[in-house]
């Protein structure tokens, strides 16, 4: 099928030539374009924070070269490793918990008609609730420890995957289901064949989702809850006024998260590469 | 600049070229090559060709929402650089606003227009009326049938009072009763006020039934192979799909377009 | 631009009223057993680790009674002045990014790395630039709420279906109509939309600052806790998940009312 994008032309593209030729020439639009309008950004940003961080009357922020230098330090001597394994040990216990959890209930509340209308609101509203206003009790409840943070996370991450899932199992198209009872598809094998791989892409979602929700949850739970792990390591060089430690450690925290979540999405494309993307 | 004995559409040495991205390669396309063709006031012409000849395309150019590579188009003897008050489209995807309301679509135009409010609803009234729709002046589009939506979209272009319609492939996507349908609509609505109607469509019988003169184009490069007188006495209906002359004229024209569309499918 | 009648929709309302009524009946079957549930499970353990529903409303009664409920409000209002932040904010700038490619070649690495990142790292920092008070509590508001009315604003823009642009080009619209005409109401499902999932936010935001720093609500939801008065406890928590999911409710009801044309809209994010 190669030749289908040769065939409509006016399709595809409809921006005649005669437009496009007035462009600069080519260093001068590259650098307006895309990366290099990005490029630009980076370094104009960067040369900002250097100049504002060097003032000297300016305290509470350190110049770039400062945190850099201290984020190179931490993650190559391996001090930042521990702190990290930690939250990221409380991070994936909560996540897998939420998923499991997440998962079933879904499943449940999606398939049960009568589930769907009496859960649905309480369901939505634990979604969207601070769930972090129960960091005063946890400790009551399960205890000051790792168990009280992973019982946070949990709790952050596991709305995520029900609603999600829950959305995945309603939406199976009613013909598909149609379709594959006239082949005689019953109960299990059409749960299998149908409901299990249509909703796969909204539980994966789900998931991601939950990933994201899990670090915030971990991070939160080691600043608030106890503190320990990455949040000790941020408190620490905050109430020192260390600032490139404190920013060094903001800097990697944030990218932390920000590289689970790409994973998270590459693992998402990877196993759900049939189906084209149709979210973001 | 204003030419008294200009045709209504005048299109002359019009080309355009694409660039267009096959894998990795730009390539330039010529999309069409070197058009003429004068268009009398008053006139039914339609213009059949294969899926991606460039017929929406000279469409759009005619309207002014697409710059030609080389040529120009006049319409009444002024140059095409915008889209022009002489001229108003139909889209084949109705492109209707789905935030405003039926009469509220075809107020559209009138609104660009600054036309007084007043006047306008009177006016977007009107043309509803004209397309068989009052009663669904309040609906939005997404309730309304795929028939109707052309219709309003019809009617949004009339309500403009354009000398010039341009339409392109407007019942492309209709199920074939309601097309039939429209097809007689349209028929009817034109024979009233005789504007000129500039009609794309891959459709050789709907380019028939419709026009008076038949423009029959090959695609890369577009250009026009034919070109087609069609005699048959208005009002047309039914009786005139059945006439013997009418299956003649469709055969010759399927002949003349077959290389193409073959060659089309074959890509 | 008043609302118009809606014929198609008001039919159906009639018909549909029969099953509405048994919904409740339902919900009422279903929302009563949990209660008695919880109840049942508050009298098991004791008041010393959970709080039974009469107990919880018996707290709820206290907190009114002795006024400890209107830090909420207070609570409240502080957020509301971050949330507005992000709304002035984020709309013209998710207007921006989806408008134009420059612009959104720019921003985007930022506000996609900023959305996924954990905000929550930031809060160490803000404390010592804002120190305790209302400037810390708004900007922490506006972090956490701020890329979600961003992105789904340049969500909404970039939805537009181009051909809605090119037929109001041929009806000679100029610019700034496409954009009042065109461009804002085809975006503003998706702005109400990113300002639905950012009271979330915000809500959320508010309470992990006012935890932060003990203030306020989060100060009284520690005392509460510290001196294991649960009833009153689960009541304030009650409450605000009530509120939430109240105005979540309320903005849903905006957007079907205000875009009753939009349906089911992929809004990125939660």
């Amino acid at each position: 099928m190669a030749g289908k994008s040769e065939l409509a032309v006016e399709e595809i593209d409809a921006r005649p030539v005669r437009q496009r030729a007035s462009a600069p020439g080519w260093l001068g639009g590259w650098l307006l374009s895309g990366w290099g309008l990005r490029l630009l950004s980076v370094v104009a940003l960067l040369a900002a924070w250097q100049w504002y961080g060097s003032r000297p009357e300016v305290f509470a922020v350190a110049p770039f070269t400062d945190v850099f230098r201290e984020l190179l330090e931490m993650v190559l001597s391996g001090r930042i490793l521990e702190p990290t394994i930690g939250t990221l040990a409380i991070a994936t216990q909560g996540f897998l918990w939420a998923a499991v959890v997440g998962i079933v209930v879904g499943f449940v509340t999606g398939l049960s008609k009568l589930a769907r209308t009496t859960l649905d609101p309480l369901i939505n509203a634990l979604y969207t609730a601070p769930v972090s206003m129960l960091i005063p009790v946890i400790g009551i409840w399960i205890g000051l420890n790792v168990r009280g943070k992973v019982f946070l996370v949990f709790l952050t991450a596991v709305f995520a995957v029900i609603a999600n899932t829950s959305a995945g199992v309603r939406e199976v198209d009613p013909n598909l289901v149609e379709t594959a009872r006239s082949f005689g598809a019953r109960r299990w094998s059409l749960y299998r064949n149908v409901i299990l791989p249509w909703s796969a892409p909204f539980i994966l979602i789900g998931l991601r989702l939950a990933v994201g929700r899990a670090i915030r949850g971990a991070i939160v739970a080691d600043i608030l809850l106890i503190t320990d792990n990455l949040g000790r390591f941020l408190l620490e060089a905050g109430s020192t006024f260390n600032m490139s430690v404190l920013l060094a450690g903001i800097v990697f925290t944030m990218l932390l998260g920000y590289a689970l979540m790409e994973l998270a999405k590459k693992v998402e494309q990877s196993l759900m590469s049939w189906k084209p993307s149709q979210y973001e | 600049m204003h030419r008294t004995d200009a045709g209504a559409v005048e299109i002359s040495n019009l080309s355009i070229v694409f660039s267009q991205r096959i894998g990795k390669v730009q390539q330039r396309v010529a999309a069409l090559e070197n058009i003429n063709l004068t268009i009398a006031d008053g006139a039914f012409v339609s213009i059949v060709g294969p899926s991606g000849c460039g017929k929406s395309t000279l469409l759009r150019i005619t309207g002014g929402l697409v710059a030609p590579s080389d040529g120009e188009v006049r319409l009444y003897g002024t140059q095409v650089l915008s889209p022009r008050v002489e001229s108003a489209m139909v889209f084949q995807h109705h492109n209707l606003f789905p935030w405003r309301t039926t009469l509220r679509n075809v107020e559209f135009g009138l609104e660009m227009a600054n036309v007084p409010s007043a006047e306008r609803r009177e006016r977007a009234k009107h043309y509803l009326d004209l397309v068989g729709l009052t009663s669904f002046a309040d609906y939005y589009p997404h309730q309304l049938s795929g028939g109707m939506q052309q219709r309003v979209g019809l009617a949004r272009a009339l309500a403009v009072e354009p000398k010039i319609l341009l339409m392109d492939e407007p019942f492309g996507a209709l199920d074939a009763q309601t097309r039939f349908l429209l097809q007689e609509e349209l028929s009817r609505i034109w024979v009233q006020d005789r504007k000129t109607v500039l009609f794309i469509t891959h459709d050789i019988e709907e380019a028939l039934f419709l026009a008076d003169r038949v423009l029959v184009m090959s695609s890369r490069p577009g250009r026009f192979i034919e070109d087609i007188n069609v005699p048959f006495d208005r009002p047309r209906s039914d009786h005139t799909r059945g006439l013997a002359q009418f299956g003649e004229m469709k055969e010759h024209i399927w002949q003349l377009l077959k290389p193409s569309a073959a060659g089309s499918e074959l890509i | 631009m008043s609302a118009p009648p809606f014929p198609a929709r008001g039919r159906i309302a009639a018909g549909t009223r029969k099953t509405l009524s048994r919904k409740w009946v339902q919900r009422l079957l279903v929302w009563g057993a949990i209660i008695i549930a919880w109840e049942i499970f508050g009298r098991r353990v004791g008041p010393f680790f959970f709080a039974s529903f009469t107990q919880t409303m018996g707290g709820l009664r206290e907190l009114v009674v002795s006024g400890d409920i209107w830090v909420l409000g207070e609570s409240i209002q502080q957020m509301l002045s971050g949330y507005l932040l992000a709304a002035v904010v984020g709309i013209p700038v998710g207007l921006l990014m989806g408008a134009s490619r420059k612009f959104r070649h720019v921003l985007e690495p930022y506000v996609n790395l900023m959305f996924v990142a954990s905000m929550e790292a930031l809060l160490p920092f803000l404390i010592i630039l804002f120190g305790v008070g209302f400037q810390f509590r708004t900007m922490v508001v506006f972090l956490f709420s701020v890329l979600y009315v961003v992105l789904n604003t340049q969500a909404g823009v970039r939805n537009i279906d181009s051909q809605l642009i090119e037929t109001a080009r041929s009806f000679r619209a100029p610019a700034w109509r496409i954009f009042k005409d065109v461009m804002l109401p085809g975006t503003l499902p998706y702005i109400l939309a990113g300002l639905r999932l950012a009271l979330g936010m915000a809500l959320q935001g508010m309470i992990i600052a006012e935890l932060w720093v003990q203030t306020q609500t989060g100060a009284l939801l520690f005392g509460l806790a510290e001196f294991r008065a649960l009833d009153r406890f689960l009541a304030l928590v009650l409450v605000i998940m009530i509120l939430g999911a109240l105005a979540t409710e309320a903005l849903f009801w905006v957007q079907r009312k205000a875009a009753p044309w939009a349906r089911d809209l992929a809004t990125p994010g939660r």
